[in-house]
């Protein structure tokens, strides 16, 4: 597995968090891990050239097609132009709009993506970085522990829903986390390609 | 004959419109009592939060991170996010209210 990662900002710090968790989680499994200052759009792109149908993590932000999951140098990594190397891959993609911009590559080049439809939404609050880091990556350790796709994704969905079930029940602060983050993230999620295991 | 029967059929079917409307007048007036005690609610709980100003949410899209201020903005002024706040709000409770035990 890949695990491609950014950091230059709040947003993509916290999701960095999120990639180094689960490049701990990997026992073993690990093909590379591609982080800042490294993870640019030039080495992502090589780094993809170099290991065709590995599967992928891509935890950092991603911006409205065309644009495309966004590299360390804030530059397009994955876009239109290099969805063929997505081919045959697995691709677990943590980014807004990965949904959207990577659906050619599952619709074209045979690729099963897991990713967001519309924004990923992100809390900064110290209370949620645990319970957010397991929203996150239910999916992807889903994945890694032998599940296919779809209900790795399913898994993602019901963690991000329970944790928004459990903080309306809060203060005013955690309804609002449970509204525009938490449940958004929950309806974002989408599925795209044939379903498969790593 | 004619016209007497379909004034008497017609007699009902004007009656269950009027209701119907009774009806979504009140649901859209509760829907408004909803979205004003979220607001409200947004408005205390910014009054009252240490850091009103500081990043509590972001979108892994680039834009600009959001502090509690900006996330009543958003609801105020009605932008997607704002909308989707309210709306999840009130799915939410609707789906708390429902998951409370009976006894």
């Amino acid at each position: 597995m890949l695990v491609i990662f950014t950091g230059y900002d709040q947003v993509s710090e916290v999701l960095k968090d999120c990639a180094l968790q689960l490049i701990k989680k990997a026992n073993g499994r690990l093909t590379l891990k591609l982080g800042p200052p490294d993870s640019d759009s030039k080495r992502v792109n090589q780094t993809l050239m170099a290991r065709q149908k590995v599967t992928l993590f891509y935890f950092g932000h991603g911006e409205l097609p065309p644009k495309g999951l966004v590299a360390q140098d804030m530059k397009p990594g994955i876009y239109a132009r290099n969805l063929g190397l997505l081919k045959n891959r697995l691709v677990f993609a943590t980014s807004c709009y990965s949904a959207q911009s990577l659906a050619a590559a599952a619709e074209k080049h045979g690729a099963t993506v897991i990713g967001y439809r519309g924004q990923m939404m992100v809390s900064f609050r110290v209370k949620d970085r645990r319970l957010q880091k397991t929203c996150i990556l239910a999916a992807a350790l889903s994945l890694l522990a032998g599940k296919d796709a779809a209900t790795a994704m399913k898994a993602a969905i019901d963690a991000y829903n329970s944790a928004a079930d459990k903080f309306i029940k809060g203060n005013a602060e955690d309804s609002v986390i449970a509204s525009a983050v938490y449940r958004v993230n929950a309806q974002a999620m989408e599925l795209a390609g044939r379903n498969r295991k790593m | 004959m004619a016209t007497k029967k379909s004034a008497a059929k017609a007699a009902p079917r004007k009656a269950a419109p009027s209701s119907s409307k009774d009806a979504v007048s009140k649901d859209i007036a509760f829907t408004q009592q909803f979205r004003s005690a979220i607001i409200q609610k947004l408005d205390d709980w910014v009054d009252k939060v240490p850091q009103a100003n500081k990043p509590l949410i972001g979108a892994a899209d680039g834009s600009a991170a959001m502090s509690p201020k900006d996330i009543v903005e958003h609801v105020k002024k009605r932008t997607p996010l704002g909308e989707k706040v309210v709306s999840n709000w009130a799915e939410l409770t609707l789906k708390s209210i429902k998951d409370t035990p009976l006894v």
